[in-house]
């Protein structure tokens, strides 16, 4: 099948045709109707990773407690005791 | 990228797609979609319809049958076919009181050569109406102008036929000075 010409009496039409754009609150519009089709996802990593930190910090704080008491029975020696042995008294 | 590779991307939800896609489209949609209802407001909700009917069927399109664009205009025309018939049930009149010879008169005495080409193209009956926007105006082939008004290529030339000579009847008037005298 022959493909049909356009008309070259219609050439100055085009142009002029074409000028009509849409207008910007439709773009609008279309850009709200997007988002209640795909609304955005709540970033849930970045909810549930300060999360996972404090919770990690708060183990670390309970077992830092529990080795304290501990520690805190020990008693250091000091200074070293000098024991001096008697050797009799000479004669 | 493609048309196809943009679609099945804003189909999943690729915003940067879609908005691609969107400009790439939006102004053969919405002329379209204007020609049809000869309303700026509804024209506006079957650009919106039209892409979000785009995304729904996504899936459904198949690439080696048509081009993105006239799948996308047969869409906008199924919408158009329905708001029509609404509108017509509701007010015919004011459809054709937009579109008489006086509108076309009136913009060419304003100067607004745009205006008058788009109530001169407004007089034509729908069926011509279409065939004469998609194929002289949009510059769709044969074949994607059939496939988006889902007709028979000879019908699309037919169509073409009475469209163009009815249009011509008015073309003396609307043609720009100096231009007039080639069409009498």
């Amino acid at each position: 099948m022959s493909e049909p010409q356009r008309d070259p009496e219609f050439d100055w039409m085009r142009p002029e045709w074409r000028s009509t754009r849409v207008p910007p609150s439709a773009d609008a519009a279309v850009l709200a109707a997007w988002q209640r089709l795909f609304p955005v996802v709540r970033p849930v990593r970045r909810f549930w990773l300060p999360l996972a930190a404090a919770a990690l910090a708060a183990s670390v704080a309970v077992v830092l407690l529990q080795v304290q008491p501990a520690d805190a029975e020990y008693r250091p020696v000091g200074q070293p005791h000098i024991v001096v042995l008697s050797q009799g008294e000479r004669p | 990228m493609s048309d196809p590779q943009l679609l099945a991307m804003a189909a999943g939800g690729d915003q940067a797609a879609f908005q691609i896609l969107y400009e790439r489209h939006r102004d053969p949609v919405y002329r379209f979609a204007w020609a049809m209802t000869r309303s700026q407001a509804d024209a506006e909700e079957i650009v919106q319809d039209s892409f979000l009917t785009l995304l729904r069927k996504a899936p459904e399109f198949r690439p080696e049958a048509a081009s993105l664009r006239s799948w996308l205009l047969g869409i906008t025309r199924n919408l158009c076919c329905r708001r029509r018939g609404k509108a017509a049930a509701e007010s015919a009149g004011a459809l054709e009181e937009a579109s008489g010879d006086a509108g076309i008169e009136a913009a060419l005495i304003r100067n607004q050569t745009a205006e008058a080409v788009r109530r001169a193209v407004a007089t034509l009956p729908a069926p011509q109406r279409e065939a004469i926007v998609l194929f002289e105006f949009e510059e769709l082939s044969l074949a994607e102008t059939a496939a988006a008004l889902r007709i028979d290529p000879n019908a699309v030339k037919a169509r073409l036929h009475r469209g163009r000579a009815r249009l011509r009847s008015v073309l003396p008037r609307l043609a720009p000075q100096g231009r007039s005298e080639s069409y009498e």
